[in-house]
């Protein structure tokens, strides 16, 4: 079965077509790589799938739901988690309280029970902590766990997000340029990060990368996205060599 | 652990009725007792203005509308319906306190449904936007509310409504004080109190991880309302009298700043500003005309140097301070 499957999904803002009847397929536990030039829509697409923005055609299937036009909180239920291409973390609170704001949905306890500080809600609230120290723990930032987010260094603010989006047990985990931003050696990190999350934390990812040594060196398939349009879709040998892409990346000069 | 919690539940009581009992026998100056029951009353509003406001990131200027709905609903809860009451059960073989506390409780009830209710109406239009809706939208339900009361003869219209029994005092007052700071403490710490930060840092970004932005918003701004309302219970019983005036949208802004200076997200800030704000205009009393003038130099002042509160989003507790202490440990 697929993790995440898409169908003639469409979004139009005004006359222009940012996402053209995208047919994207994630298998269960598959890692797929999404490129393109820049205003490509790639990131359209991650906010169609997370609910963002109600596509205008098509659906987005998720084990059988059909999660278009569903409100982002909804979608984050079935379990589709994200980090965003410009970092989103809550920035006046400490790394341990964004991890926490991310098991959000798998903490559980009632409005009732929290406000009167009853014994279920206090009991919750330290297994929170402790389970949110260990996310930071397996993402080895766990040193910067009492540090407000807006203050920690670039690279960790990235793991920091993609900690938080584990945090609330995803499926499917969709990274908008992790390694943006990033030197050689963090990038290498990252790669062995994103392999670690396939094998140990079982998901399905969806990437958004422009570091092409990264996208060809870990991703099984590829999708290549121009004006909205998908040009080629494949392994990441038959992208490198697929002309269409060529193109769209060095433009028409190359023949 | 549960023996701490009924141990320091007990310890408050028998603090609050001691100083009660001192209160009552006259030792005290009486202005003094007064001064500190309004603080008592401007901590419940700050405290549960930071709910909305430095909690959940949401900008409410009608705060004094919802003490107003839920005083005068209190008010007019004795007034008209208690006496029926009374005479059904026959209560006038109870004894007075008891009686009297029994017909505070149910006003108390009353008067936060009421505010609770006047919320979730203000609210949930409103909260579904983006931006600053909620501002223009409680603005409006400020003034909307007091004009209302203006025009109600059964509240004394703008007379004032005069002749509510006086079942509250300093006990009761300072007792909701401090239920009001334990119950947004107990907020803060849990999952919903995560959730209204990360509504206030990123909505967007909240949403993705699961939360539902709408209801914890409208939930939140309900719990503020219903707070306010039950602090206006109170306080009708305390005076006895009301006024429209005493409702006004100058008594939501100063609600505002109490929440502002304290450090908008933090409750024990938002408790101190109100004690300060309250006695502040009192001790400058000496200077006569001036008061005003200086009060508002004091707060334009406060501003320019510490423009982020007394104590930004710090709260005073236990863990902060062992925190705190580690770190001055650690700094050799």
């Amino acid at each position: 079965m697929n993790a995440l499957e898409t169908r003639g999904l469409t979004k139009r803002f005004g006359g222009l077509v940012a996402v053209d009847s995208l047919d994207l397929v994630l298998p269960e536990g598959g890692l797929v790589g999404l490129i393109g030039p820049n205003g490509a829509g790639k990131t359209t697409v991650f906010n169609l799938v997370s609910g963002l923005y109600a596509p205008d055609a098509g659906s987005i299937l998720v084990r059988d739901h059909d999660l278009a036009g569903h409100p982002p909180h909804e979608v984050a239920r079935h379990g589709i988690a994200r980090t965003f291409q410009n970092i989103r973390l809550f920035g006046s609170l400490t790394a341990l309280d964004n991890v926490r704001v991310g098991a959000h949905m798998v903490c559980g306890g009632s409005y009732l029970s929290a406000i009167l500080g009853g014994r279920q809600s206090r009991e919750l609230d330290r297994r929170s902590r402790e389970q949110a120290m260990q996310v930071l723990r397996d993402i080895g930032i766990e040193r910067y766990a009492n540090e407000l987010a807006s203050s920690l260094p670039y690279g960790v603010q990235r793991k920091l997000e993609i900690a938080r989006a584990l945090a609330s047990s995803p499926s499917v985990l969709l990274l908008d340029e992790p390694a943006c931003g990033m030197n050689p050696q963090e990038t290498a990190e990252l790669m062995d990060l994103v392999a670690r999350l396939l094998e140990e934390w079982k998901l399905s990812i969806l990437l958004i990368e422009h570091d092409m040594r990264f996208v060809m060196g870990i991703c099984q398939t590829i999708y290549v996205l121009d004006y909205g349009k998908t040009i080629a879709c494949g392994p990441p040998e038959a992208i490198r060599n697929d002309p269409a892409v060529i193109e769209a990346y060095l433009g028409d000069a190359v023949h | 652990m549960d023996l701490v919690r009924i141990f320091r539940f007990a310890a408050v009581i028998t603090l609050l009725l001691a100083l009660q009992a001192l209160f009552a026998s006259g030792l005290v100056n009486p202005y003094y007792v007064r001064v500190l029951i309004l603080c008592c009353f401007s901590v419940m509003l700050a405290v549960s203005l930071n709910i909305i406001i430095g909690y959940a990131g949401q900008f409410s200027i009608g705060h004094a509308g919802f003490y107003a709905v839920g005083a005068y609903t209190a008010g007019a809860f004795t007034v008209y319906a208690a006496p029926p009451i009374r005479q059904a059960l026959a209560l006038d073989r109870l004894p007075g306190w008891l009686e009297g506390t029994a017909f505070l409780m149910a006003a108390i009830c009353a008067g936060t449904f009421f505010a609770a209710l006047a919320g979730l109406a203000v609210g949930l239009p409103s909260l579904r936007l983006r931006g600053d809706y909620l501002a223009i939208a409680t603005l409006g339900f400020g003034e909307m509310i007091r004009v209302v009361i203006q025009n109600v003869e059964a509240v004394g219209g703008p007379r004032g409504f005069s002749g509510i029994p006086i079942y509250s005092s300093f006990f009761w007052a300072a007792l909701f004080a401090v239920a009001m700071v334990w119950i947004a403490r107990n907020l803060a710490r849990s999952r919903h109190g995560r959730a209204l930060l990360a509504i206030r840092e990123d909505e967007t970004a909240a949403s993705v991880l699961g939360i539902n932005v709408t209801k914890h918003k409208v939930a939140a701004f309900v719990l503020s309302s219903a707070l306010a309302g039950c602090a206006g219970a109170l306080y009708a019983h305390y005076e006895g009298y009301l006024e429209p005036r005493s409702f006004d949208f100058i008594r939501s802004i100063e609600i505002i700043i109490m929440v502002v200076i304290g450090g908008m997200g933090s409750t024990t800030g938002a408790v101190i500003a109100a004690i300060i704000l309250t006695l502040v205009p009192e001790l400058l009393r000496g200077l006569a005309e001036y008061r005003m003038v200086i009060y508002s130099a004091l707060l334009v002042l406060f501003m320019l140097v510490r423009p982020q509160g007394l104590f930004g989003t710090w709260e005073l507790s236990w863990e902060t301070l062992r925190a705190r202490w580690e770190k001055r440990r650690e700094r050799p």
